[in-house]
């Protein structure tokens, strides 16, 4: 504590404190400061008011301050159900994203060099490519006169109803976010000490104990990172619902994108954005903070 | 059968039976469990890829897979597609855009966080790839709020792209730089202090060409992210400035053909061999951490 006081006092003496010696030492980073503050932060803010003003056929905005779009989102079935249908969608996704990226990364972590490579090259590549090219792929996979069905006609002469619907939804989700969960699952793996599991064993732990023991609770940061990248994009996921689901899978990204682009209503839309984000952000502190105190890992934070 | 020993496997763990090795049922099980998955997770993010390619070679209008033949119709047909004008006059300049201004904002602010004293050091780390964490589709209509403003309609449909397309790529060029500037030995850049330059001669002849590939790592993954975003183009793109993956996005509304795949396999190919050249500089597993 005295050292950390001690520290902090010597930083301060040590720190400049004119003008323009803080600007000697600080003004290469106002311009990417600026940038940011510019076109991120004060957008987002203004985006936020505007969604207490009233919508406006002619000029979009009409400046009359308004609760109606925050009362029609939070109170109307329709919105209702469409923000569950999106949280559903998320948990759902996110599952998943676990179940099949967790053995990857442990995989990605613990093979030869040469497989790590290769297996590295499969996930990056995907992540790269764009989210358009790869659902253009399971389009063709899933089309009524698709891979899939051309398939099944052939040995069994019927067809499934693959695309459009929240299945191929959800499979297109998590083709999309599943290197998410992989790349930190993966990198925290790499970081346990090679000696942790064989001392776990040697203490009398069987494989399974002491993958559950060690391997898996020191990987739980990167997981945690992972899955909250997977749900926090889910939430706000547009173009594959859009182009793998049908009118049904409505999720509150395509209500954005509908009422800010197609609609022209950007109080509405600035609204749907609040809304989605505040949701968003207390569920993802209701599990961070689930998964911190149920695993007793409260060194991280 | 594998029911039964998954079942073993389970009990095996929720008993917390102290035994030091599992009995073998529950090791095959486990085994067959972990490959299967594996499969499935590697498949889904391949797939999409293979598929993708395999159909652009189609000899016919038939989106076929496997291709009922060779050919390379579609390679051909994209040249005077109108997926051609977005590719070239559109995707690529503000992609290249982009991942210049991108790149020197990222320098910067990263020279500044690892080599001088910053105060509330996370904080600014935080700031700077805020919009890594703020999700896109936010960013995306904020911009277009903000930037389709009124006042600003002289400013044309790209230059708002690039804007957009810089915000969302200063994180991967911020913490690409980051790295290539801690793996600079400061003694370096002391010692020419020393012998007299400024701290400008000193960043450009000592700093800069030791972190060159980090510098053209997050200028390429800048590139690749601005290229391949369907997000923020969506949001911003308009009549002739439309970048390509916006342009597929709204053709997939109404139909697919094979030149949807030709169109995107030449998008997979650029990246393919940009994301081998981001290996080769500084290895997949850096690239990928700092994404």
């Amino acid at each position: 504590m005295l050292g950390a006081i001690t520290d902090y006092t010597g930083n301060l003496f040590d720190r400049p404190n004119r003008v323009s010696d803080w600007l000697d030492e600080y003004l290469p980073a106002v311009p990417p400061a600026a940038y940011l503050l510019i076109f991120l932060i004060l957008p987002i803010l203004y985006a936020v008011y505007i969604s207490f003003f009233e919508y406006s056929a002619t000029t979009i905005i009409s400046w009359n301050f308004t609760l109606e779009h925050y009362e029609q989102l939070l109170f109307d079935p329709f919105y209702q159900g469409l923000l569950w249908y999106t949280v559903r969608l998320s948990l759902i996704v996110s599952a998943f994203c676990v179940i099949l990226g967790y053995p990857l990364g442990y995989f990605i972590a613990t093979t030869t060099p040469l497989r790590r490579q290769l297996a590295l090259f499969a996930v990056f590549l995907p992540l790269m490519v764009g989210t358009v090219v790869r659902i253009y792929g399971w389009i063709v996979l899933f089309a009524t006169n698709g891979v899939i069905n051309t398939v099944l006609q052939d040995l069994l002469g019927f067809k499934l109803a693959l695309l459009g619907n929240t299945l191929s939804v959800t499979i297109g989700l998590i083709g999309v976010y599943l290197p998410l969960v992989v790349l930190p699952v993966y990198s925290s793996i790499e970081d346990i000490p090679d000696s942790l599991v064989p001392a776990a064993r040697n203490l009398g732990a069987n494989q399974l104990q002491a993958f559950y023991k060690v391997t898996f609770r020191l990987s739980l940061p990167g997981l945690l990172t992972g899955t909250i990248f997977v749900f926090v994009l889910t939430m706000n996921s547009i173009v594959t619902p859009d182009l793998l689901g049908g009118r049904s899978d409505l999720t509150m990204g395509r209500l954005i994108y509908d009422s800010a682009v197609n609609g022209l209503n950007w109080p509405f839309a600035s609204a749907v954005g609040t809304v989605l984000t505040i949701t968003t952000t207390a569920l993802v502190y209701i599990y961070f903070s689930f998964v911190r105190d149920r695993m007793g890992v409260s060194e991280w934070d | 059968m594998g029911l039964m020993a998954i079942m073993s496997v389970l009990s095996a763990v929720l008993t917390g039976r102290n035994s030091r090795s599992l009995s073998t049922p529950a090791v095959v099980a486990g085994r067959a469990l972990y490959y299967g998955l594996l499969g499935l997770a590697v498949s889904t993010l391949v797939l999409p890829i293979i598929i993708v390619i395999g159909i652009s070679l189609n000899p016919t209008q038939s989106q076929a897979f496997p291709p009922s033949g060779i050919s390379l119709r579609w390679y051909q047909e994209f040249l005077v597609s109108p997926f051609f004008e977005p590719f070239f006059f559109v995707s690529l300049p503000i992609a290249i855009a982009t991942a210049t201004i991108s790149t020197i904002l990222g320098i910067l602010a990263a020279y500044v966080v690892v080599r001088r004293d910053v105060p509330f050091e996370n904080e600014v780390v935080m700031y700077f790839i805020s919009p890594l964490i703020i999700p896109p589709a936010i960013i995306a209509l904020a911009l277009m709020i903000t930037l389709n403003f009124n006042l600003l309609d002289f400013v044309p449909t790209s230059a708002k792209l690039v804007v957009g397309h810089v915000v969302i790529t200063i994180p991967y060029t911020f913490l690409t730089a980051m790295t290539a500037i801690e793996s600079v030995d400061t003694e370096l850049v002391e010692g020419a202090r020393n012998l007299g330059a400024t701290k400008f001669q000193a960043f450009r002849k000592i700093t800069l060409p030791l972190m060159k590939s980090g510098v053209v790592s997050g200028f390429l993954l800048a590139f690749i992210l601005s290229f391949t975003d369907s997000l923020v183009a969506l949001f911003l793109s308009s009549g002739s400035s439309t970048t390509l993956p916006v342009e597929i996005f709204l053709f997939l509304q109404y139909e697919s053909s094979p030149l949807v795949a030709a169109t995107a396999s030449i998008q997979i190919l650029l990246v393919l061999v940009l994301v081998l050249l981001i290996g080769r500089l500084i290895g997949f597993k850096a690239a990928a951490v700092s994404s």
